[in-house]
């Protein structure tokens, strides 16, 4: 039933709604991030073209030069907290023994599924790196409706040998979709997906370098929306559009100095994701205290350049060249490069419960931060269940981590 | 002569510290009960009165602990993990590390020259490891809460608690008790619990000696001896380890003026 309610008319007047309140983003390229993301989500939802869901980590471009729609079950989770159905969603997991211990993105997405708020996929892909529920989740949901499900296995330890192995299948699974889904595998539709990725990356990569200046012009909590581009966009024709509009903004306020901060007081780098309900958390950094949160980690443009002429191959050195994957030195470093690039006195990371990939290694990290005499803080919680966030605790946490930052330089 | 005021509005009680030229000259402690301004306001006048100190007086105010935002009359407002710090190191200056263990919270603060924050943990949303699983648990054994630590130090041998959820080990005393196990083993092995749990959080700090121990748990002697026993060092015990937190915001609002 609710899969019903998702009809052209009422898309277009959620659409129409959107369109209207343009002056509620505080940035034009959230407004048009925000349209064209409903656009995606319309045509998932009205089926003219096949309907593939992703985990956030698989290759979009694949999916892009496929012409499919791409639906990613743990963005819409994000979403779906923001529309209040996450306590409903989380109740109908646990009924089919989802358990609580496992990640709550996931979580929440099988829970949605389940409660028949998804479109229905034709087909579900997902990588075995980094999220390690993922491939369990995305395989439950491809079986639940009947649909061919296929895994990229990705070794851990992300050796360049391996980028042929990892291609293979890339190219296996590029002609088994277009099989699947009644297509033409189009190599120069693929081509083209890369370059448009290759473009939005140029892009991303001047957006980056802007963020290193001083002050800072966009606010943490500003930048975060747009992760929704990093998980999901790459190879589409907005991702490219949205950024080039952000980075225009981002260079017309700073030459008329509009300033993320009057004061900016401190300059953080955020590590993993945020929580997606409303919390104090940027209020109190950004606002109160203009500690401005500069860079997030997921933001990290961790791979070359896309090869045309090798699009499995190059797509292949994509995914092995995440900073998660292989030994915790290479995270290390690339959180320490961070740090220098963009003049961060602290660190925040947010310890997403379930969360082995971000979380299992931050002791390693702690103590490299330590030794180059930057202040870091993990903070326990939950991107998606409020229920383990407490607000208390985590204004004290937070302020305090400020008074050591301050303290730290009046010394 | 300069005077100034430290609140600290904690979940189970609220303190007030008045401090001159660097002195301790009174303190008062009351039950927050439903907290808010007014108990602070009763615990400063209460400790004002004690000093003969005239609220006019007072230079400054700082407030501190979970009730801080909700105090209008303080000039500042600083955590309760600086402001123990700052408390800590007044006492004892080559303090290096601080427990503080309070009703609903436990923390592990690393503190360097001047009482300064190096690095700090807290426990995660949860009472295990907190005076708030004590209370329960002392309540369920039917003990005097006062009386609980005495005994566990009196057992030679610890019940073993194995859950660290403060109501999975309600029903786990509730078995051992029913088991016939003698109630002194199972008060150790509850301290032994929160022990556990505190130590775990300097092992991820990288505590150093010298330790104090603050807040209201460090008038117990069972926890005091647990963690002893497995950090392998005498705790530093401050006469008054509950107003801790509030000397140090009073003597912050001193570093103010």
């Amino acid at each position: 039933m609710r899969r019903k309610a998702f009809s052209p008319w009422v898309i277009n007047t959620v659409k129409h709604l959107v369109a209207l309140s343009s002056r509620a983003f505080p940035w034009r390229a959230t407004y048009l991030m925000v349209l064209k993301a409903l656009d995606q989500v319309a045509e998932a939802y009205l089926r003219r073209r096949p309907v593939v869901w992703h985990n956030v980590f698989f290759p979009t471009e694949i999916l892009y030069g496929l012409r499919v729609v791409p639906f990613a079950p743990e963005a819409a989770s994000a979403l779906a907290v923001g529309l209040g159905l996450a306590s409903e969603a989380l109740n109908a997991a646990s009924a089919h023994w989802v358990a609580t211990d496992i990640c709550s993105f996931h979580r929440l997405a099988a829970g949605l599924d389940l409660a028949g708020y998804f479109p229905t996929p034709d087909a579900v892909v997902c990588t075995s790196h980094l999220c390690d529920i993922a491939p369990q989740s995305l395989a439950w949901s491809a079986d639940r409706h009947g649909k061919p499900f296929y895994l990229l296995d990705v070794p851990q330890r992300a050796k360049a040998e391996d980028a042929t192995y990892v291609a293979r299948q890339l190219k296996y699974i590029f002609y088994s979709l277009a099989r699947d889904l009644g297509l033409s595998p189009d190599m120069e539709a693929l081509k083209a997906a890369i370059g448009r990725s290759n473009e939005a990356r140029r892009l991303l990569l001047e957006i980056n370098a802007d963020r290193q200046k001083l002050p800072a012009v966009i606010r943490g909590e500003e930048a975060h929306g747009f992760l929704y581009l990093m998980l999901t966009g790459w190879g589409a024709d907005f991702t490219e559009e949205v950024y080039r509009e952000l980075l225009e903004e981002l260079k017309t306020r700073r030459r008329e100095k509009k300033w993320a901060a009057s004061r900016e007081k401190f300059r953080l780098l955020w590590l993993h994701l945020r929580p997606y309900y409303p919390t104090e958390i940027f209020k109190i950094l950004e606002e109160e205290s203009g500690a401005i949160v500069v860079f997030e980690e997921m933001h990290h443009v961790y791979w070359e350049e896309l090869d045309l002429d090798r699009p499995f191959y190059s797509l292949a050195l994509k995914v092995l060249g995440h900073q998660g994957l292989s030994f915790m030195e290479r995270r290390i470093q690339t959180i320490l490069d961070m740090v220098r690039e963009f003049n961060a006195q602290g660190v925040i990371h947010f310890a997403h419960w379930g969360c082995r990939q971000s979380t299992a290694g931050i002791r390693l990290l702690q103590e490299a931060l330590r030794r180059e005499n930057t202040a870091f803080l993990n903070l326990d919680g939950d991107c998606i269940d409020r229920e383990k966030y407490a607000g208390g605790g985590v204004r004290t946490r937070l302020e305090a981590f400020l008074e050591l930052l301050a303290a730290s330089r009046l010394h | 002569m300069l005077i100034t005021a430290g609140l600290d509005i904690g979940s189970l009680s609220t303190k007030a510290a008045i401090v001159a030229e660097g002195q301790l000259l009174s303190f008062c402690i009351l039950p927050t009960g439903r907290g808010g301004s007014e108990v602070a306001e009763r615990a400063l006048e209460e400790a004002l009165n004690r000093a003969n100190v005239k609220r006019k007086e007072l230079k400054g105010i700082v407030a501190t602990g979970y009730g801080r935002i909700s105090i209008p009359f303080a000039d500042r407002r600083v955590t309760e993990i600086t402001c123990h710090a700052r408390g800590a190191w007044h006492l004892f200056p080559e303090v290096a590390t601080v427990i503080d263990i309070g009703g609903q919270d436990s923390k592990v603060i690393r503190v360097g020259p001047g009482g300064k924050v190096l690095d700090f943990e807290m426990n995660e949303k949860c009472a295990a490891g907190t005076g708030r699983f004590l209370e329960v648990m002392a309540r369920a054994l039917e003990v005097e809460l006062g009386e609980m630590g005495k005994m566990a130090v009196k057992a030679r041998r610890a019940a073993p608690i194995s859950s660290t959820c403060t109501v999975f080990a309600e029903s786990e005393v509730v078995s051992l008790l029913a088991e016939g196990r003698p109630l002194e083993e199972i008060l150790k092995g509850l301290h032994y619990a929160v022990a556990e749990r505190v130590v775990a959080m300097a092992q991820r700090l990288g505590w150093e000696r010298p330790v104090v121990m603050s807040g209201g748990v460090a008038k117990n002697i069972g926890v005091v001896k647990s963690l002893e026993e497995r950090l392998g060092t005498s705790l530093y015990i401050p006469a008054e380890p509950q107003i801790l937190g509030a000397l140090g915001a009073a003597l912050l609002a001193a570093e103010e003026n």
